[in-house]
C-alpha cells in the first residue's frame, strides 16, 4: 500500500478549505495541512515534507504567486510540485501560471469527488 | 431657331407675339413690313409732285429704318432673355403653350412633351398645392414672384427664382400667363454644401474627404486641421499620407477594394493617430462632380476604451467573486450527494440534486459570459491554422457522443473523405461544433440522428449541423443568436442551457470572417450552416489609412 500524499493547501476562504479538506482527506485519503494565508503557510511548511502545494491565487497580503515564489526561494521546497487552485482560469492566465513553474491549474469550482484523484495525477505527471 | 419659329406661330395664335415680348418680330420688321411699304413708295410720284413724293418716300424709309432698328434691338433683348432665363407661357387653364430652349434644357423635356400639358408637370408632388395657389392668384390678376423648387424630368430638384405675370384680353379675361425663371440650383446646392461644411466644423470627430482616385484632400474639418496644425488652405494639393515617407498608395487602394467594388458600404477599424486610439469609419460617396470621394471620420475612442477596460475588470472581478462561493456551494452539495457525509433520505436527495444542478448552471453562465465579453473585447486569442476538417469533426463527434447518448440520439459525420482543410482556430471551431452538436442532441427526440457535415466550395468551407428535432418556432428564429435567447425560456431550465451558447458560436464564427445561418421548420428540425471563407489566415486586415501627422 503506497503512502498517501501530503498536501499543503492554502486558501483564505474558510468554506473552501472545509470543502477541500473533506474532498482530499475524507474522500481521497490524503494527508492535508491547511493554512489561511501565505504567511501562515511559510511558517507551517517548516518541518513538513509536503508532496504537493495546492495554492489559491487571489489572497490578501500575499497572493498565490507571491507565496509560490517564496516557497521556490527555499531550497528544500523548490522542487515540490505546485498546483494553483483558482477561479482565474482564462487561457492566458493558465499559461501565465504554468510559465511561473506550476504543474497545472485546478479550476474553481472544482469537483470534490474528483479532486484528490486530480491532485495525485498531477503530482505523478510532475515526477515523470 | 425652330423653337422660336414655332413659338412665334403659337404665340400669334394666342395673340401674344408682341405683348408677350417673347418672339423676335424679325420677320415682320425686316421682311414683311419692308415689302408692305414698297407699293406706297412706288405710287407716290403719280399722286403728288416729285418733291412731295420724295419727302413721303424719305419719311417712310426713315420710319422703316427706325422700326427695323427697334425690332433688331428687341430681337437682341429677347435673345439675351432666352439665353439667361427659362421662359414659358401658359393659357388660362395653366396649360403650357410655349417654352423656350432654356426651359427644355433645364427641365429635360422636349418641346413636344410639354406643350399642352398642365404646368404642374414641373412641380414636385408635394408642391401641387403651391401650384394651385399660384394659378388662382394669376386668375385674380396678381403676379407672383419668389423662389420655387421645381423638378426635372428625372425627378431631380430644380431651384428657380420665378416671376409669373398674368395677361388679360381687352375684355379683362385672363388669357395667359408668362413665367420667367432663373435657375439657382447651383447656388442653392453650394449654399447647402457650405452649411454642411459649417456643421462638420462643429464636430469633435475629425472628418477627412479625399478624392478616391488620387487621395488628394478635398475637405478637412476644423478638428482634422487642428490635428495636423493646418489652416484651411494648407491641405490644398496634399494627399492622404503625404506626411509619411513610406506611405503606400496602391496598398491603401487594394485594402479599400471592398468599398470601391461596392461589396460593403463602409469599413470600420481602429487606428492610432498620434498615439491616441481612434475608430475610423471609411465610406465611399459619389460627388456632384462625378468623381467618387472617400469620407473618413476619425473618432477618439480613448474614453470608450477606458470604460470598456473598467467593464472588463468589473466582469472579471464579479465572475471571480461568484466562483468562490459557488465552489463552496457546489463542493458541499457534491460531497453530501456522494454520500461522503453519510446517507441522505430520498426526498432530501431530490432537493439537493436540484440545488447541485442549478449551481452547475450558474458556473456555465459565468463561463459563457466571460467568453462573450472576451470575444467582444478582442481579448480572446485566436490562433489561425490549417487543420484537417475530418479530424476536427471526428473529435467533435467523439466529445459529444456520450452526451448525445443521454438523450438516445446518434451523431453521424459526413463528408470526411474529401480531405478538406479548414483554416481556423481549431480549439474555437471545436467549441462551436460542440455547442451546436450538444444543442442538436438536446433538442432531438430519442432515436433521432444528428448529422454534422463538411463541404467544400470554390471559395468557402461549409460546416452544417442538422437535427430532425422539434424545430424553432418562426417567431423565435430572428433572435436565436441573441444573448439569453432560446425558443422557449422553459427550454433553458429544462435542458440546462445558458442562453448564451449560440451568441458565442456566432461571435467565434464572425471572428473567422465567416457567417452562420439557421434554417428551421417546426416539427421537421433545424440546420445551422457555417460558411468559412478560404484564406482565414489572410483575413482582411484593417486598412492602413495613414492620417496621423
Amino acid at each position: 500500500m503506497t503512502t498517501p500524499l501530503t498536501v499543503l493547501h492554502v486558501d483564505d476562504d474558510d468554506d473552501i478549505r472545509e470543502i477541500a479538506l473533506l474532498a482530499l482527506e475524507t474522500v481521497g485519503g490524503l494527508n492535508v495541512t491547511q493554512c489561511a494565508s501565505g504567511a501562515e503557510a511559510l511558517k507551517a511548511v517548516k518541518g513538513m515534507s509536503p508532496d504537493v502545494f495546492l495554492l489559491d491565487v487571489m489572497m490578501p497580503e500575499m497572493s498565490g504567486e507571491q507565496l509560490f515564489a517564496a516557497l521556490r526561494a527555499m531550497p528544500e521546497y523548490a522542487h515540490v510540485p505546485t498546483i494553483f487552485m483558482t477561479a482565474r482560469v482564462q487561457p492566458d492566465e493558465i499559461v501565465g501560471f504554468k510559465e511561473l513553474g506550476a504543474v497545472d491549474v485546478i479550476e474553481k469550482p472544482f469537483d470534490p469527488m474528483a479532486l484528490s484523484d486530480r491532485v495525485i495525477q498531477l503530482v505523478e505527471k510532475a515526477k515523470a | 431657331m425652330a423653337v422660336a419659329t414655332n413659338a412665334k406661330r403659337r404665340l400669334k395664335r394666342a395673340g401674344l407675339a408682341f405683348s408677350a415680348g417673347l418672339v423676335a418680330p424679325t420677320a415682320v420688321a425686316a421682311g414683311d413690313l419692308s415689302v408692305a411699304l414698297i407699293p406706297p413708295i412706288a405710287a407716290a410720284p403719280l399722286l403728288v409732285g416729285s418733291i412731295g413724293a420724295l419727302t413721303v418716300a424719305a419719311f417712310f424709309l426713315v420710319k422703316a429704318r427706325q422700326i427695323r432698328k427697334l425690332t433688331e434691338d428687341m430681337q437682341h433683348q429677347i435673345m439675351a432673355l432666352n439665353e439667361h432665363s427659362i421662359v414659358s407661357v401658359t393659357d388660362d387653364r395653366a396649360r403650357i403653350t410655349f417654352v423656350n430652349q432654356k426651359f427644355c434644357d433645364s427641365f429635360g423635356y422636349s418641346e413636344d412633351e410639354v406643350l399642352g400639358q398642365e404646368a404642374s408637370l414641373i412641380y414636385p408632388e408635394e408642391k401641387f398645392e403651391k401650384f394651385v395657389n399660384v394659378r388662382d392668384m394669376l386668375a385674380e390678376g396678381k403676379s407672383w414672384s419668389g423662389e420655387m423648387r421645381l423638378k426635372h424630368k428625372n425627378g431631380a430638384p430644380i431651384w428657380t427664382r420665378t416671376t409669373i405675370y398674368p395677361l388679360f384680353s381687352k375684355k379683362g379675361k385672363h388669357v395667359s400667363s408668362i413665367s420667367v425663371r432663373t435657375d439657382i440650383t447651383d447656388s442653392k446646392t453650394s449654399q447647402a454644401a457650405q452649411n454642411i461644411r459649417e456643421s462638420l466644423h462643429m464636430l469633435r470627430d475629425q472628418v477627412f474627404v479625399f478624392d478616391a482616385a488620387t487621395l488628394q484632400y478635398v475637405y478637412l474639418n476644423r478638428a482634422a486641421l487642428r490635428n495636423f496644425g493646418w489652416t484651411e488652405s494648407d491641405y490644398i494639393g496634399k494627399r492622404v499620407g503625404s506626411q509619411r515617407a513610406n506611405y503606400d498608395h496602391s496598398d491603401f487602394m487594394r485594402r479599400a477594394q471592398p468599398l470601391l467594388q461596392g461589396k460593403t458600404e463602409q469599413l470600420i477599424y481602429e487606428l492610432d493617430i498620434k498615439d491616441v486610439p481612434h475608430e475610423i469609419t471609411l465610406q465611399l460617396i459619389p460627388s456632384h462632380t462625378g468623381r467618387a470621394q472617400f469620407v473618413a471620420i476619425a473618432r477618439d475612442i480613448s474614453e470608450r476604451q477606458a470604460l470598456e477596460k473598467t467593464k472588463d475588470e468589473f466582469i472579471a472581478t464579479v465572475s471571480h467573486e461568484l466562483r468562490s462561493p459557488l465552489t463552496s456551494i457546489k463542493g458541499g452539495l457534491g460531497l453530501v450527494l456522494s454520500g461522503a457525509t453519510g446517507d441522505i433520505p430520498d426526498k432530501a436527495r431530490n432537493l439537493l440534486d436540484i440545488a447541485h444542478r442549478n449551481a452547475d448552471r450558474l458556473v456555465l453562465i459565468i463561463n459563457d459570459m466571460l467568453d462573450l465579453e472576451k470575444i467582444a473585447a478582442g481579448q480572446m486569442p485566436f490562433t489561425m491554422q490549417r487543420v484537417d476538417g475530418a479530424e476536427l469533426l471526428r473529435d467533435a463527434v467523439a466529445a459529444n457522443t456520450a452526451y448525445a447518448e443521454k438523450y438516445k440520439v446518434r451523431i453521424t459525420a459526413k463528408g470526411l473523405e474529401d480531405g478538406t482543410q479548414i483554416e481556423c482556430d481549431p480549439d474555437r471551431m471545436f467549441q462551436v461544433l460542440t455547442n451546436l452538436l450538444s444543442n442538436a442532441a438536446k433538442f432531438s427526440t430519442p432515436g433521432d440522428e444528428v448529422v454534422v457535415e463538411l463541404q467544400e466550395t470554390d471559395d468557402a468551407t461549409i460546416l452544417r449541423v442538422t437535427d430532425t428535432g422539434a424545430g424553432i418556432p418562426e417567431e423565435a428564429q430572428a433572435s436565436i443568436f441573441e444573448r439569453f435567447t432560446q425558443a422557449d425560456s422553459s427550454d433553458r431550465r429544462a435542458k440546462g442551457g445558458t442562453g448564451l451558447g449560440l451568441s458565442i458560436v456566432k461571435a467565434i464564427v464572425e471572428r473567422h470572417s465567416g457567417t452562420i445561418d439557421m434554417r428551421s421548420r417546426e416539427g421537421e428540425g433545424t440546420s445551422f450552416i457555417i460558411n468559412l471563407p478560404r484564406k482565414q489566415v489572410e483575413t482582411y486586415p484593417a486598412p492602413a489609412l495613414h492620417i496621423a501627422g
